[in-house]
C-alpha cells in the first residue's frame, strides 16, 4: 500500500472512530438496601418509582433514602440509562428540579461501591444500586432477577 | 435557568395569574395509578406585601393535577381573592403599581397541559395553559379575561433545542381590575444547554398589542445555576 493509502486508511479510521457515539460499558445493575426499608422484591415499575422519588416511604413508613454512584462513573451512567432513561445531564437536572421545588430530598451520591453499600449498612430505608452484590448486604429483587 | 424561554409566558408576566403571596399550604403528589397530586393554599393575597397584610381576606388556591403516563401532566386550578378597595398591586408586569379602585372578586379559573417525550425519542416538548379570570366589583360589574399560551420545542441534538411560542390576552372593554390591554406575541429562539446547570438562550419575540405599536425584541440570555 502506497504512503497515500496508508494515510487515507488512517484518515477515515480516525474519522469514524470520533464520529461514532460514545457508549458506556453495559454493566449489570444490583439493587441493594438497608435491612430496614425496603421490601425484598420489587418489579421495575416499583424500583422506578421509588427511584424518581415519586415514593417517599416504604411500607414500613420509613423514609426513602436513595443512594447512587455519581454520574461520573460507569455505573452512575449505567443506573441513569436502565433505571431513568436519562443521561447524566438530565439526571443531573431532574433532581435540581425536584429538590428546587420541594417535592423530594436529593439522592446521595458516592464515587466508591464500598462508600455506598457502608452508607446503605448504616441508613435505614436506603436503597441504591451497584454492581456486585455486597457481601452479608440485602439483594432486592427486581421482576425477580438479582440483577438488571 | 428551568424556564423553556427567556421570559415568562405573559399570562405570568402581565400579572394575570398571582406569582407571590405568604400563606400556608398542603401538597399531595404520586397518589394512584393516575400520579394525582394536589395543592391546597391559604394566603394573604394580593394587597398584601412580603411583610404584611392589608385587609382580613385570604386567597384560596386549589390546585390538582395527573400524571397518566411518563411525561404527561394535564392540571387545572382555582384561584379566588378578595382584593380590597384601595388595594396598591404589586403583582402587575413592568414594575407598575397599580390601585384597585373598587372592591373585586376575584376567581382564576386555569388548565394547562404538559407533554415532554421523555420515554421514547426525547424530542418534543409541549406546553400549553388557558387561564380566565373572572373579576366582579359590585359598582364596576364582572368581566372576564382569558390568557392562553401555547409552547413548543424540539431537542434536535443533546444540547440544542429550538423552539416557539405564542401568548395571547383578551380582555373585555369594561375590564374592572386589569388594564385593558388586548396582547398577543410571538416569541421563537434556541435553547443551548451546556450542562445542568447552564444554558444559554437567543430569543427573538414580537409583542403586539391594540393600544400600543407592535414591538419587536431580540434577547440573549446565559443562565447559571449554583
Amino acid at each position: 500500500m502506497t504512503w497515500v493509502g496508508r494515510l487515507l486508511f488512517l484518515i477515515v479510521f480516525l474519522s469514524i472512530g470520533t464520529c461514532l457515539p460514545a457508549r458506556a460499558q453495559v454493566l449489570p445493575l444490583v439493587v441493594i438496601a438497608n435491612s430496614k426499608g425496603a421490601p425484598a422484591e420489587m418489579k421495575m415499575a416499583q424500583l422506578k418509582a421509588v427511584m424518581r422519588g415519586e415514593r417517599l416511604r416504604w411500607p414500613d413508613g420509613s423514609k426513602v433514602v436513595i443512594a447512587l454512584m455519581k454520574s461520573s462513573t460507569p455505573i452512575g451512567v449505567n443506573t441513569g440509562q436502565k433505571i431513568y432513561n436519562m443521561s447524566a445531564n438530565e439526571l443531573n437536572k431532574y433532581w435540581l428540579a425536584l429538590v428546587f421545588q420541594g417535592k423530594a430530598d436529593a439522592p446521595n451520591f458516592f464515587n466508591s461501591e464500598a462508600e455506598l453499600e457502608e452508607f446503605i449498612a448504616q441508613t435505614t430505608g436506603a436503597i441504591g444500586v451497584v454492581n456486585q452484590p455486597p457481601t452479608g448486604g440485602k439483594t432486592i429483587l427486581i421482576d425477580g432477577r438479582k440483577s438488571l | 435557568m428551568f424556564f423553556p424561554t427567556i421570559d415568562r409566558p405573559l399570562l405570568f408576566a402581565q400579572g394575570i395569574v398571582p406569582l407571590h403571596t405568604t400563606g400556608v399550604s398542603l401538597q399531595g403528589q404520586n397518589l394512584g395509578a393516575l400520579r394525582f397530586g394536589y395543592d391546597v393554599m391559604v394566603g394573604n393575597g394580593l394587597g398584601s406585601g412580603e411583610l404584611l397584610d392589608n385587609n382580613s381576606f385570604k386567597s384560596l388556591t386549589v390546585a390538582v393535577h395527573v400524571k397518566p403516563r411518563d411525561g404527561w401532566r394535564m392540571g387545572a386550578s382555582l384561584y379566588h381573592d378578595v382584593i380590597s378597595k384601595g388595594s396598591v398591586l404589586h403583582n402587575h408586569s413592568g414594575g407598575i403599581s397599580t390601585r384597585a379602585l373598587a372592591k373585586i372578586n376575584q376567581n382564576i379559573l386555569t388548565a394547562s397541559f404538559a407533554y415532554n417525550d421523555s420515554v421514547f425519542t426525547k424530542k418534543y416538548e409541549l406546553l400549553a395553559e388557558s387561564s380566565m379570570a373572572l373579576n366582579k366589583a359590585d359598582s364596576l360589574g364582572r368581566q372576564n379575561t382569558i390568557a392562553s399560551y401555547a409552547y413548543a420545542g424540539i431537542r434536535l441534538t443533546d444540547k440544542i433545542i429550538p423552539y416557539i411560542r405564542v401568548d395571547d390576552i383578551q380582555y373585555r372593554q369594561e375590564e374592572v381590575y386589569f388594564s385593558d390591554r388586548n396582547v398577543q406575541s410571538f416569541t421563537g429562539g434556541v435553547r443551548y444547554e451546556l450542562n445542568y446547570l447552564a444554558v444559554v438562550k437567543l430569543e427573538y419575540q414580537r409583542i403586539k398589542s391594540h393600544r400600543a405599536t407592535a414591538v419587536d425584541r431580540v434577547s440573549f440570555q446565559i443562565a447559571v445555576g449554583f
